[in-house]
């Protein structure tokens, strides 16, 4: 197999390694990232929760990629990246939290920018103001948790039973 | 995390850090690994005015606590061990090791490339001797591979 169906390109390999990051007390990331490879077509990561107890709240990312300059004229500047109107559609109708993740290429940054609720307009840039740093990524890591504390997802049947 | 679990993280980021590292330069690629090499990845150079294909490979190594160099090459002795088991290589290879907490990276020749009286060789080391990997350093062994085949051209094309 190829590293591009491990990890895909530059951009999605410096967002698993701002978002797989070891930075918790106990020498464990918060993250585990999962490639999803070029067959699917909306997300790039599906993303495990590490250690957020009995069922492993997840979350899925689409990673964007960019070489441009930030934008001058906005505080904070804002990352040229765009999310299609179809993607932004899908990602805000899934049932799991989702989220952009934009990549500066050159300067190895990652940022984090949620799709969410009755999001439905096409993303032309992504702020900068959620920069993947170990305060944010601990963040991000409650939200989730709590999104998914929020619901029993437990089955307790299914018709295919053994 | 269970061990297992961690091991397999382990791995996986150990890729992504290489992967992000190699991809600096525009001039490597990364390009498909059989399993039965033994090797993690193969990076291809990129020169278009040479006639041969300029690979190295590389075996992916990490921790998740910071090290120094002379402790990484202690740790590195059973990898180094199953580096001896396996067959020689013919193109060069190298080891990447990762320190996650403090992000660390170092670089030991695996299949070192040499010249000995211009005549091209590769030294198959059996202990790593860690050198903190940066940018710079990447270039310097980059050069030396590409040199090293300049070596083997001359040797080896009719």
């Amino acid at each position: 197999m190829g590293i591009a169906d491990f990890i895909g390109g530059r951009g999605q390999a410096i967002a698993y390694a701002h978002l797989s990051r070891v930075c918790r007390d106990d020498d464990l990331p918060y993250f585990w990232p999962h490639f999803l490879g070029e067959k699917c077509e909306t997300f790039d990561f599906l993303v495990e929760l590490v250690d957020a107890g009995e069922k492993t709240p997840f979350f899925f990312v689409q990673v964007k990629a960019t070489r441009k300059e930030y934008t001058r004229s906005q505080t904070p500047a804002r990352l040229r990246v765009e999310v299609a109107e179809k993607d932004v559609r899908r990602m805000a109708s899934f049932p799991a939290p989702t989220y952009v993740v934009g990549v500066h290429e050159e300067d190895e940054r990652a940022f984090v920018d949620s799709v969410h609720g009755d999001m439905r307009e096409a993303i032309p840039s992504i702020t900068t103001g959620h920069e993947l740093t170990n305060e944010s990524l601990k963040r991000l890591w409650d939200e989730v948790r709590e999104f998914w504390q929020a619901r029993d997802m437990t089955r307790p049947t299914s018709h295919f039973l053994n | 995390m269970t061990d297992e679990a961690k091991e397999l993280f382990l791995a996986d980021r150990v890729r992504a850090l290489a992967t992000v590292l190699l991809t600096r330069r525009d001039d490597l690629s990364i390009a498909e690994t059989k399993q039965s090499t033994g090797l993690d990845l193969h990076v291809y150079i990129d020169r278009e005015d040479k006639p041969m294909r300029l690979a190295f490979g590389v075996l992916l190594r990490g921790v998740a606590s910071p090290m120094t160099a002379d402790t990484a090459n202690k740790v590195l002795g059973p990898t180094m061990g199953q580096f001896q088991g396996m067959r020689k290589f013919t193109y060069p290879v190298c080891l990447f090791f990762f320190t996650m907490r403090d992000e660390k990276a170092y670089f030991s020749w695996l299949a070192e490339p040499v010249l000995n009286g211009g005549a091209p060789k590769l030294v198959h080391q059996s202990r790593a001797d860690c050198v903190e990997l940066t940018d710079n350093l990447l270039g310097q062994v980059v050069e030396r591979i590409v040199g090293w085949y300049d070596a083997v051209e001359a040797v080896l094309i009719a």
